[in-house]
């Protein structure tokens, strides 16, 4: 069964048409011990198949330790969305529910290149240089 | 994007009881939606004490 209805799948994907440069989704998961790793998948499986701009690749966390290191994942279900760079978006559990929308946030302000923050904000941020980690706490309700 | 339910030691860590909470680094958080120039605020409080550690 599709998560997505029809209905729903269509506006996301009328949404994506606004997609201009590639999308990558790449997500980690494993077999065992894991809830919500076959939902996720399933999820990010049809996300994907909406636009021709998004690519999914899929690693197992274990087994491709080498991958999970590069992109520095420590927990599962884990979703990278990054363009041809990596701005360090994750997303860590299942995007479902109102984070459904966070996901579909995501993905069109990396293919459209635009954050959507004001001049001035990008202006002060660009007097950081020293990394910042934000964690969002989200709950899927 | 952390799912609270799912990742329950680190709700835990970081004393999430609403949502959406944001942690920045390991030292500023605040509960809820904010306007743009609030984040930034609190982006320059976390930058600052970064530097003072």
């Amino acid at each position: 069964m599709a998560f997505l209805s029809k209905k729903d799948a269509d506006f996301v994907k009328t949404e994506f048409d606004q997609l201009k440069n590639p999308v990558h989704l790449i997500y980690f998961t494993q077999k065992m011990a894991c809830e919500y790793c076959e939902d996720t998948q399933k999820i990010l499986e049809e996300v994907s198949g909406l636009s021709g701009k998004i690519k999914l690749t899929v690693y197992n966390f274990t087994l491709d330790k080498a991958q999970s290191d590069k992109y520095q994942i420590d927990k599962i279900p884990a979703t990278v969305v990054m363009g041809d760079t990596d701005y360090g978006i994750r997303f860590y559990g299942i995007p479902s529910g109102y984070e459904f929308t966070s996901l579909i946030e995501a993905i069109l302000m990396i293919g459209k290149g635009e954050s959507g923050l004001t001049e001035k904000t990008k202006r002060e941020l660009k007097e950081f240089s020293t990394p910042l980690h934000f964690q969002v706490f989200v709950t899927p309700t | 994007m952390v799912e609270a339910i799912e990742f329950p030691h680190l709700a835990q860590r970081y004393t999430v009881s609403g949502v959406p909470k944001t942690v920045i680094n390991e030292n500023i958080s605040f509960v809820g939606a904010m306007p743009e120039d609030m984040v930034l605020d609190y982006i320059k409080q976390a930058a600052a004490h970064k530097k003072e550690s």
